[in-house]
């Protein structure tokens, strides 16, 4: 891996502050030291190198169920990835994405139609991020301390209020949409869904004026607000957003799953975070692009696989997903304006 | 008895500290008012040895957030130590003190680790460390794949000592405590709390940030070894997730002895203390007769209420004072310039 990573290293620690005025070779070495362009070819190349753990890889099927599982990192990295981008943090999300999952069971087996408990649920959600976006704009609490109490605020409600029937079977248009075994055109159901979110949290983040104001105010929120950007309502709208896709997430894996009970969250939460640093998002907010989350979030997906495929241990397994973060960030950092003294 | 000892050797305290120890007092004298059974010597001891991991912990993890910088580490250093201790021990059962040394240097060498990518690389604090957390997680498992395994009698009591019933381990959470409070005022100390409240301003007069930063994670490192150690004691067994629950307890109590999220403020006995107050209150709540799975909806409204705390003083200083808001916008400011760098 450390391989594929080295040649662009070594281009990008010829760029100088201003590509523009730089020749050809040299504006090709910029782009290529891109965090995103350097997380879309390790993406790439994991295909050809799946082949190393099982002669089966690469393998039509197994680009199908990168993208299948991937779907789910890509939606809750796309809350997380948003917050963060402002230079806060979400915490709440496994208690969200419990909330979307046990709503929608909830209510479609009380027998409301399926669509009613989806909006329901994703509703629910959106005040949960509500909450918290209040609680950082106006309380001006740090983030992290914040999403971190009301997810536990949430959890202790969920457990409180579920008892005696924690765990929700899915309704069954949920679990034929999202379970993969539905095609529409030949391409699975999970599939679409994942080209249509990642297409709209796209244009949300990069091309809306509420993405552009997140970043202005993950930057500097001084500054932001001598500029005139609303500030408050900024966070506040952000972390909503992230709400609701927490809680999409949870609908989604309610149907894959054809279940949920109130732990189907809990093993998202530091996934989300890697999926956005891999990405080569900055952690302290102001810079980094939704394309480089999603190739973070097929990344590790396509890793998860093989790591299972090659029959490691989940000791190993771990090892291998911390040492791939440590160059992700490595290399994100020799990419950028080498040589840039932090202070 | 700790208050006064601690609050004795400090010149200076701060009124977060005061706010800490003050939640702790209330939540702790709740619980001996309704629960009569906590009110002996033996109890209080347990107690004391049940809060040790996250007390010894959250040390580790306030002093890097000091310096502004987030410790996820604290959950794989503190796993891989329970799991160290519990496998090394049930194999060589006599040698308890050299296995200890050996977790120790262990933390040291993660911390250092920690350190020196994030500040000489320049990498972000909270990747490195969840980096470095996943890694250590793996490690554990490999080590150890399931919960399980015997701690012997003696290594455990090595932690659990008891000298005329009052236990050993609050000597030593004493101690520590003293150490961070002499720490917090030599040279080291002021250059940590510089780095959190202004880098570039440390930078500029010289201190020796780099090597004070470095220095920050190698010492969370060894407590957060410390605190795996006192872990294996209390469960005597391994357990390669034993690591997990620490990493959102410790902030919760961190956030609970009022250390700033934003670095430059706070102090390690108050989030001590903060830590006594989250091991308190489940109990409480049992002692109160309130289903323990309300007891997370509790512990996030007391985080909430801890955090409105700063808010209440900043208030009534401003009644007090008028011109003193516009001093305090002037210094977000300037935090806020020195973070886009």
């Amino acid at each position: 891996m450390s391989n594929n990573t080295l040649p662009t290293d070594q281009t990008g620690t010829t760029i100088l502050p201003d590509p523009r005025q730089e020749s050809v070779p040299r504006r090709i070495g910029a782009f290529f030291a891109q965090p995103v362009v350097i997380v879309w070819i390790i993406l790439v190349l994991m295909f050809p190198l799946s082949r190393i753990v099982s002669p089966n890889f690469p393998s039509l099927g197994q680009l199908e169920s990168t993208l299948i599982l991937g779907l789910f990192l890509v939606v809750v990295a796309f809350g997380q990835g948003f917050v963060i981008l402002t230079g806060g943090f979400d915490l709440s999300l496994p208690q969200t994405i419990a909330l979307g999952a046990f709503l929608t069971g909830y209510l479609a087996n009380t027998g409301w139609p399926v669509m009613g408990a989806i909006v329901a649920a994703t509703i629910g959600c959106a005040l949960i991020g509500l909450i918290n976006g209040l609680l950082v704009a106006h309380a001006k609490f740090p983030p992290f301390i914040v999403t971190l109490a009301t997810g536990s605020i949430l959890g202790s409600v969920l457990l409180g209020v579920s008892r005696g029937t924690p765990a929700q079977p899915s309704p069954a248009a949920l679990s034929s949409l999202f379970s993969g075994k539905e095609s529409f055109l030949g391409v699975p159901t999970p599939i679409w869904a994942l080209v249509i979110f990642a297409l709209i949290a796209y244009l949300i983040q990069m091309r809306s004026t509420i993405g552009r104001r997140t970043f202005a105010v993950g930057n500097s929120e001084i500054a932001s607000r001598v500029a005139g950007v609303p500030v408050s309502s900024t966070l506040i709208i952000v972390y909503t957003i992230a709400g609701i896709s927490s809680g999409l997430a949870g609908i989604m894996l309610l149907g894959y799953s054809s279940g949920a009970d109130l732990n189907i969250g809990a093993s998202w939460l530091l996934p989300s975070i890697t999926a956005v640093v891999v990405g080569g998002s900055a952690i302290r907010g102001g810079a980094g692009s939704y394309a480089g989350t999603i190739g973070g979030a097929l990344l590790l997906t396509v890793l998860g696989i093989d790591i299972s495929a090659a029959g490691f241990s989940e000791g190993v397994k771990q090892i291998l997903y911390g040492v791939i973060i440590l160059i992700a960030l490595i290399a994100a950092r020799l990419g950028k304006d080498t040589g840039a003294a932090r202070i | 008895m700790t208050i006064s000892t601690i609050s004795a050797r400090r010149r200076r305290i701060s009124g977060e500290l005061v706010a800490a120890v003050v939640i702790f007092v209330v939540i702790y004298s709740l619980l001996l008012a309704v629960a009569p059974f906590e009110r002996n010597l033996y109890s209080f001891s347990n107690f004391v040895v049940l809060m040790m991991p996250l007390a010894v912990a959250v040390i580790g993890t306030s002093t890097v957030l000091i310096t502004g910088g987030f410790d996820l580490s604290v959950a794989g250093t503190l796993g891989l130590s329970n799991v160290l201790a519990t496998v090394l021990t049930s194999a060589y059962p006599d040698m308890g003190v050299p296995i200890t040394i050996g977790i120790l240097g262990l933390g040291l060498v993660v911390g250092l680790f920690n350190g020196v990518l994030i500040v000489l690389l320049g990498l972000q604090s909270i990747a490195v460390t969840l980096a470095s957390y996943i890694c250590m997680t793996g490690v554990a498992l490999i080590l150890l794949p399931a919960p399980g395994g015997s701690v012997p009698i003696e290594f455990t009591s090595m932690f659990k000592l008891s000298v005329g019933g009052f236990p050993a381990a609050l000597g030593a959470l004493i101690v520590l405590c003293l150490l961070w409070a002499y720490l917090s005022r030599t040279r080291f100390g002021t250059t940590l709390f510089s780095i959190g409240s202004d880098r570039q301003a440390a930078v500029i007069s010289g201190m020796l940030v780099r090597a004070t930063e470095v220095g920050a994670y190698a010492f969370a490192g060894v407590m957060y070894a410390i605190a795996g150690l006192f872990l294996t004691a209390v469960t005597a067994s391994g357990d390669p997730n034993a690591g997990f629950p620490f990493l959102l307890t410790s902030f919760a109590a961190v956030a609970l002895g009022l250390v700033s999220f934003r670095g430059g403020k706070g102090s390690a006995i108050g989030a001590v203390f903060g830590a006594g107050s989250l091991i308190a209150l489940p109990k409480l709540l049992f002692g109160l007769r309130i289903q323990d799975f309300w007891s997370g909806a509790i512990l996030g409204i007391t985080i909430l209420l801890a955090l409105s705390l700063p808010l209440l003083s900043h208030v009534a200083k401003r009644r007090r004072r008028r011109p003193a808001a516009a001093a305090v916008t002037d210094t977000r400011s300037r935090k806020d310039l020195a973070d886009v760098e």
